[in-house]
């Protein structure tokens, strides 16, 4: 060996990544064969195991209802089991009754319908202006609307009550529905929707001398019109658990909604109060959000994470509300092509 | 026959003619009044435009003087750092490799040594003196020859490295001296006009066109004055002359109503199949004077503005009135019947609440400590739920689903039940006493009030944030875990050094998030503790609903909510300015 090969840096040789052939023998192979067996097994435990926490979280749900059919001596007794002696569904109507749910249930559902009706008149246009218009003072605005996030209701709550007091509008649907109309969330979400879509298409229309009106109402809102179902979904949620603001912007019982009336069946009368009552109004205020999840879980967890990419396995199935809404969708574009065919 | 031979011969036609004839009347008399209005004003307008847009130059000029010498340095000064990083940028990668490339020489000749002593091993192995004796030569040769080599590969590298270097700085130097000649010469430039002769200039020449323009203005003010008396007289000649017009278009419509009465059956089916196509074109004519409104409308201001006139509207009335209401309100003891009896305390509000208010202290206190429970037990829990949770299979989805769904429940009816279940004989101490714990009181305990509230709502978000983390998990690339695996780095392993870094931004944000929203917690804290025993669940939120909203004390609720506010702004802060970090891969 020369010293002379050993400070040759070029010369290269390198097995250590070669691949090695062994055979097994049979004490080998058998332990494979337990170990994949173990494994298996560990599968099914961790499956099980899923099911299990999964239930921790279901599992109150159907005690709720477990004891509200239960009769009221029972009920006191708060057995964690859920079997039932005596089905008593006669709790849901005297429920219903004793917390006049008939007054209560409509006060929700024209709370939700005026909300929701009408936001879209103040939040779209907004969203566009942001989105796709140049003016004076965005800046400004947008500072706004960043202070706006770190002032709470819960901290303006005595200047808006004193404002509206001022201005008569404690006790009414107005002042009850006022700050939905211009909620900052919806502005937000549909601002950062236009956004996503392309230039090209609104130059495209700017040709043929659209207007900011027809680019709005007939070029984007259609082009974004799953947005608006999250959106729906989302507001009819938030506005069936509203409490906070009801509470606070309303004194006599007439406006008061669901879960105001709930709360009022908890306080009613007596030390104890009547746990089977309880919980047969929480499951009637609860019932139609419940549904809707059972329904159309997937899209209802893709909405309520808001905006994130998620993808869940056997996804593709499609839900009943989503064939609805496709339904829906297919036949909203059938109607406006034919609004422009007419027009030209 | 043609249909439009057929209309502009019909009698429909010749109604319409007259209908027309009557329009235009009335558009003539609006137009003349129009004109005889703001003659005056669009002679001064355009008298006016030259000069108030010489006016807006000049005094824009006046106003840049500084920053435009200031502007013009900075983008010279911009484009040259840009180049002066793209030089340091090339030294450091060429000095890298050239320290770099000695080290793997070094390696390669120790591997190749080590490979020589092997060959010599196996040549020599039955005789093992003959061995050690050869080893020993090879290696001392080898020591000679190798401090030789080092020795002469390390005065290169030390040359190139010192040649790198000088050059480096040669180029720097170059770069910084032709900036600073462009700079002075730019600051000559400038220095060349005197500064208080231009200023007086600007200012001479802005107070003209001023008072130029304001002449102007006043001499048509003085005109319109003058034609005041006219005008009104016009107003009521075009007045009388719409009434008569629009008296006439009545006319017109009720005699075609009796002719049309008077038609045989045949007839009048022709007529109303005709009068179709009129009543299209009298739309038509309408539609187009209301663009043409619009558009007058639209050219005078931005239409954004009639666009986000809701939107500002609600800021102004939900976030800037209340905000300023609520600085001023906090340093007065307010009159509710009368504001103008409100008497000024200054900070006594303040003062008050944080020494003598016993209630206002526990709840600032609980506020942070329920605050610091819940995020804490949330983020523990549910990075180590979505890890688990996080494959993609049928029942991990199915698992997923369950452990959402007290999220979409109301806070009220959680609360609600989480008061049966918490109960002293409830669910959770059956459970306990099964383990042969017995448990405590939850809710009608001091010490373990604020826990059991923090409980429920940590239960009632688990869902919604192990989702959240698990999209996060998803918007990790692939190819990093499987370079892990090519490393044979074990699970545990992956999982902290891996996963967890990558997440950090993502989780810092969710979870400051989390912490600044539940210094607002309200419902639950009303519903099952209202402020708890004692008041060790009182917190900021009841507080000053229970103070200002109950109690009618505006003046210290509204020192508590400023204090609200300071806790969130402080940390909202923290959080934009330190923990807001972009992910890379």
């Amino acid at each position: 060996m020369e010293l002379e090969k050993v400070f040759d840096v070029t010369v290269e040789e390198d097995h250590s990544y070669a691949p090695v052939i062994t055979t097994l023998t049979d004490r080998q192979k058998r332990i494979i064969k337990i170990r994949k067996r173990i494994k298996y097994c560990l599968k099914i435990i961790n499956y099980l195991l899923l099911i299990g926490v999964g239930l921790t979280f279901v599992y109150p749900f159907v005690w709720m209802f477990v004891m509200s059919v239960r009769s009221y001596d029972e009920s006191i007794l708060f057995s964690g089991g859920l079997w039932v002696n005596e089905w008593h569904w006669e709790n849901y109507v005297e429920a219903w009754n004793r917390a006049q749910f008939s007054k209560y249930l409509g006060n929700s559902i024209t709370y939700a319908a005026l909300v929701l009706g009408l936001q879209y008149f103040f939040i779209v246009p907004a969203a566009y202006a942001f989105a796709r218009m140049e003016f004076k003072g965005k800046g400004f605005l947008f500072q706004l609307k960043q202070l706006g996030m770190m002032l709470p209701g819960e901290a303006t709550l005595i200047p808006v009550y004193f404002f509206y007091s001022k201005l008569g509008l404690v006790d009414t649907w107005t002042g009850l529905v006022l700050p939905s109309l211009f909620s900052m969330f919806g502005i937000y979400m549909f601002t950062n929707n236009f956004k996503t879509i392309p230039q090209d298409i609104i130059e495209s229309a700017l040709i043929d001398k659209a207007k900011n009106r027809q680019i709005m109402l007939r070029i984007m809102v259609p082009m974004i019109f799953p947005v608006f179902v999250t959106h729906f979904l989302l507001t009819f949620i938030s506005n069936w658990n509203s409490y906070y603001w009801v509470l606070v912007m309303t004194n006599s019982e007439k406006l008061k909604t669901l879960p105001v009336a709930v709360k009022g069946l908890l306080k009613a009368d007596g030390i104890l109060p009547p746990w089977h009552l309880v919980m047969a109004g929480n499951i009637m205020q609860l019932a139609p959000i419940l549904i809707m999840y059972i329904l159309g879980n997937q899209q209802m967890k893709r909405a309520m994470i808001g905006g994130r990419k998620i993808k869940f396995a056997g996804g593709d199935k499609e839900s009943l509300i989503k064939r609805g809404v496709k339904a829906l969708v297919r036949k909203l574009n059938r109607t406006s092509k034919e609004v422009i065919f007419k027009e030209r | 026959m043609d249909i439009l031979e057929k209309l502009e011969n019909s009698y429909n036609r010749e109604i319409q003619k007259k209908v027309l004839a009557q329009l235009d009347i009335i558009d003539a008399a609006t137009e003349k009044y129009h004109q005889e209005k703001y003659k005056y004003r669009s002679i001064f307008l355009e008298q006016a435009k030259p000069l108030q847009d010489q006016l807006q130059r000049e005094k824009a000029l006046h106003k840049n003087y500084k920053s435009e010498l200031r502007n013009q340095i900075h983008k010279v000064k911009f484009e040259y750092k840009g180049k002066m990083d793209e030089i340091k940028e090339d030294y450091y990668f060429d000095l890298k490799e050239a320290k770099q490339s000695l080290d793997l020489i070094k390696k390669k000749i120790h591997h190749n040594y080590q490979k020589a002593r092997r060959e010599y091993m196996q040549a020599y192995a039955s005789s093992p003196e003959v061995l050690k004796a050869k080893l020993n030569k090879f290696d001392q040769d080898f020591k000679v020859y190798y401090d030789k080599e080092i020795a002469e590969l390390t005065r290169q590298r030390e040359e190139t490295i010192s040649d790198l270097k000088q050059k480096h700085v040669e180029q720097l130097a170059k770069l910084k001296k032709q900036m600073q000649g462009e700079v002075d010469e730019i600051k000559k430039a400038f220095l060349k006009i005197n500064k208080e002769a231009y200023k007086a200039e600007k200012e001479a020449k802005i107070s003209r066109l001023k008072s130029q323009i304001n002449v102007l203005k006043q001499e048509m003010k003085k005109q319109e004055k003058g034609n005041r008396s006219f005008l009104k007289t016009l107003k009521k000649e075009t007045k009388a002359v719409k009434q008569k017009a629009r008296s006439e278009i009545r006319k017109i419509n009720r005699e075609t109503r009796n002719a049309v009465n008077k038609m045989s059956a045949q007839e009048r089916k022709e007529f109303m199949e005709l009068q179709k196509y009129i009543n299209e074109d009298f739309r038509l004519r309408r539609k187009i004077k209301l663009d043409q409104k619009e558009a007058s409308i639209m050219k005078k201001i931005n239409p954004a503005y009639i666009y986000i006139f809701p939107a500002a509207f609600g800021e102004v009335l939900f976030t800037l009135l209340p905000f300023a209401f609520m600085i001023v309100g906090s340093l007065f003891r307010v009159n509710l019947t009368n504001l103008s009896k409100s008497r000024w305390v200054g900070l006594q509000n303040f003062v008050m609440i944080f020494t003598k208010d016993v209630e206002f202290q526990k709840a600032i206190y609980n506020t942070i400590i329920y605050s610091f429970i819940t995020v804490v037990l949330l983020s523990v829990v549910t990075i180590l739920m979505a890890a688990w949770l996080a494959k993609n299979t049928k029942i991990h989805n199915l698992a997923q689903t369950m452990v959402f769904t007290p999220h979409i429940a109301s806070l009220v009816s959680i609360s609600i039940l989480w008061i049966a279940m918490l109960n002293p004989n409830g669910i959770i101490n059956q459970v306990l006493a099964v383990f042969g714990i017995k448990g405590p009181a939850w809710l009608l305990q001091e010490n373990t009030s604020l826990f059991s509230v923090s409980l429920v709502t940590v239960w009632k978000d688990i869902g919604y944030y192990v989702l959240i983390i698990i999209s996060g998990l998803q918007g990790i690339p692939a190819y990093v875990y499987e370079a892990a695996k090519l490393d044979k780095a074990s699970k545990m392993r992956t999982f902290f050094s891996i996963t967890i870094p990558l997440l950090a931004p993502t989780l810092s944000f969710v979870f400051i998030t989390k912490f600044i929203n539940s210094f607002k917690v309200f419902a639950p804290i009303e519903i099952m503790t209202n402020g708890g025993p004692m008041g060790s669940s009182m917190v900021l939120s009841y507080w000053i609903y229970k103070v200002g909203r109950i109690g009618f004390n505006y003046g210290p609720a509204m020192a508590g909510a400023i204090i609200l506010t300071i806790m969130i702004a402080i940390c909202t802060f923290i959080n934009n300015r330190y923990l807001r970090k972009i992910v890379r891969y």
